[in-house]
């Protein structure tokens, strides 16, 4: 009696903590879902790996010769020479003048503020943690002879250690941003003469 | 507010030159005054914010190394470079020719605005960092609390527990020969107890409905989380961390993931992306918390794997020519079920919801786990409590009968406050279809 009783006692309380251990998550896998064909359909998802693609994922690169829907050629060259002649590169968008400077405000800030600076003086986090270095600012002390045309340039193939930046901005914007760092190329052009003056 | 500086400085330098010439001329002694004007912390500050993206002072970048250029040319060839190289080029100097074409004609921005003496400064302060960069002062390295050691301390007790415990069970049964009782083991105790708890039928319904109830309700939770993946936190090939660069770094979530803004999808970063700001930053300058370097040195492994994905040598500072580009396996984390439809420019564009809403405060996670449940129940909730941005000019515009959308909406819901719920944000379809 006393026998089958301990027997019993150690089955259940052995039976508890594996039930408790088995209850920890293991936070490197997803975990289960219900019906998983309502879950998961036979079409590839984004980012999944497929043996199937060339390239073993679903993210593959278009097709050569793609043109996505709002592409606007650029055909000056990524090289020293390219730079040059973007600079006497005129052509922008019909409504460049109309654009108000505050549209390109939210932009800059997302896309060109850590590293030229919210002031566009070339003092960014970045520059600030010298996790990179030798940003310029925008005043016609640092950068004496950009045009819209090569600020365009900049973005679309980068400069020195800055990369290209096309990829990430769709035509208006670009355009938005360069109204807004013109605009900021006064201030800091501004300022720079008045603290000349100043002295 | 460098460049402000800057002009300042200059200024004052100017007036102090002509006075120190003067001085120099009517002495005409040594040539020390120069460094009177000559400040190595200025220089310094001039160098990060001027020449630093193309030069570094021990390695190649896009130009020369600079360490130690005063040796090898002489300083009114290094002014006259510095400050318009392009007219230093055309006046015919071999040197400078030379120099150009070493680096395939990369052509060096003009400084006019810097005064003699800052470029003297600059010079300065390249002259007196050693070309290797000596660690800053190392402090003793304490060694850190290993979380081991805490678990063999509870070992430890634990052992010391059990034998206390042993201890007093000898105690108590001695103490029990002496009265003249039979003496008896732990599991004999125990027995007597739950045979006298079985018989007992008040506890045995008590312990019933208590246990069958607390199971119910850990079955109950249990199934409801099946499918809700919250927590999950997959190791990712490359050691990104959120933190250094969202919330450190200050990076903008959107300039990394730009199509949060446009699409459907809030996209994972190409490697291309990751070069814009990592053609530069290669881990060599990360310290550890010693103040050592990091990696000793060396460029970060981690960096070193998007250099492998997108075929970039760091070497010649290039990408490599017909890479096969090897895409970077990241996993991914938020997955909705096929079932329903969410996209991320509503929310993000038209509705100005904060990242951080849905995905936590991923400024602070060195590994992105899983936030939210994305249950349905969660959606619900947001979009009854959520309130309607109608600031962005669209609610503002006449629709039919000349009344904007505010003025209708206002008339139909009396003024109260309008969620995502009264325009529609319940309705089936908007994400089941």
């Amino acid at each position: 009696m006393i026998k089958l009783n301990t027997f019993k006692i150690i089955l259940a309380s052995s039976f508890l903590i594996g039930v408790m251990v088995s209850c920890n998550s293991d936070k490197k896998t997803p975990g289960y879902t219900y019906m998983d064909d309502m879950y998961r359909s036979p079409a590839i998802k984004t980012y999944e790996p497929s043996a199937d693609n060339p390239r073993q994922t679903s993210s593959l690169t278009p097709v050569e010769g793609t043109i996505s829907r709002g592409y606007i050629p650029y055909d000056i060259p990524n090289t020293n020479a390219g730079y040059e002649d973007s600079k006497s590169n005129t052509s922008v968008p019909v409504n460049f003048s109309a654009i108000d400077p505050q549209e390109g405000k939210e932009l800059y800030g997302q896309f060109c503020s850590h590293c030229h600076g919210d002031k566009g003086d070339g003092n960014g986090i970045l520059m600030q943690r010298e996790k990179i270095l030798g940003i310029p600012g925008y005043g016609r002390d640092r950068l004496p002879d950009i045009t819209p045309g090569s600020i365009y340039h900049v973005i679309m193939h980068g400069k020195n250690n800055m990369g290209s930046h096309s990829s990430q901005l769709s035509y208006e914007e670009r355009w938005k941003i360069i109204k807004y760092v013109l605009k900021l190329r006064e201030d800091q052009s501004v300022m720079v003469a008045g603290a000349t003056a100043a002295k | 507010m460098n460049s402000c500086r800057m002009y300042m400085r200059k200024g004052f330098s100017n007036s102090l030159l002509l006075r120190l010439l003067s001085i120099v001329l009517t002495i005409s002694a040594l040539s020390i005054p120069a460094s009177a004007e000559v400040d190595v912390d200025l220089g310094k500050k001039l160098f990060k914010s001027n020449c630093a993206s193309c030069h570094k002072l021990d390695k190649k970048l896009i130009g020369p190394a600079l360490s130690g250029v005063t040796q090898r040319r002489s300083e009114e060839w290094l002014l006259r470079w510095i400050r318009n190289n392009a007219e230093l080029r055309a006046s015919g100097d071999a040197d400078a020719k030379a120099i150009f074409e070493e680096y395939n004609g990369s052509i060096m921005t003009a400084f006019p605005a810097l005064s003699d003496d800052d470029i003297k400064s600059i010079l300065a302060y390249t002259d007196a960092v050693p070309a290797v960069a000596i660690p800053k002062d190392v402090p003793t390295v304490q060694p850190v609390a290993e979380p081991a050691n805490d678990l063999f301390l509870i070992y430890v007790l634990g052992v010391f527990l059990a034998l206390f415990i042993i201890l007093l069970l000898r105690i108590r049964n001695t103490l029990k020969q002496i009265n003249g009782d039979d003496s008896s083991t732990v599991i004999q105790d125990f027995n007597a107890l739950t045979q006298w708890l079985v018989g007992n039928k008040r506890f045995m319904t008590a312990a019933t409905i208590i246990v069958t109830v607390g199971f119910i309700h850990q079955l109950f939770w249990f199934l409801m989380a099946i499918g809700v993946e919250v927590n999950y936190q997959p190791i990712q090939p490359i050691a990104f961390s959120h933190k250094i660069h969202a919330g450190e770094n200050q990076v903008d979530c959107n300039y990394c993931h730009t199509s949060a803004r446009q699409s459907k999808h809030s996209g994972i970063p190409s490697t291309n992306v990751c070069m814009n700001c990592h053609m530069y930053i290669d881990g060599t300058e990360i310290l550890n918390d010693a103040g050592l370097p990091k990696y000793a040195g060396e460029r970060s492994p981690e960096i070193t794997k998007i250099y492998a994905a997108i075929g970039w040598d760091a070497e010649n500072r290039s990408y490599i020519e017909n890479y096969e580009q090897k895409p970077v396996r990241w996993i991914r984390i938020h997955n909705l079920p096929d079932l329903v439809y969410f996209n991320h420019a509503q929310h993000v564009t038209a509705g100005g919801v904060e990242c951080q809403t849905c995905h936590g405060p991923i400024q602070e996670m060195d590994v992105v786990y899983q936030y939210s449940e994305l249950t349905m129940g969660w959606c619900i909730n947001c979009h009854r409590e959520t309130e309607v941005k109608t600031d962005n000019g669209y609610y503002a515009e006449a629709a039919d009968g000349g009344k904007s959308i505010n003025e209708r909406l206002a008339a139909k819901f009396h003024d109260e406050i309008i969620t995502v719920e009264k325009i529609g944000g319940l309705e089936c379809g908007k994400c089941h279809y």
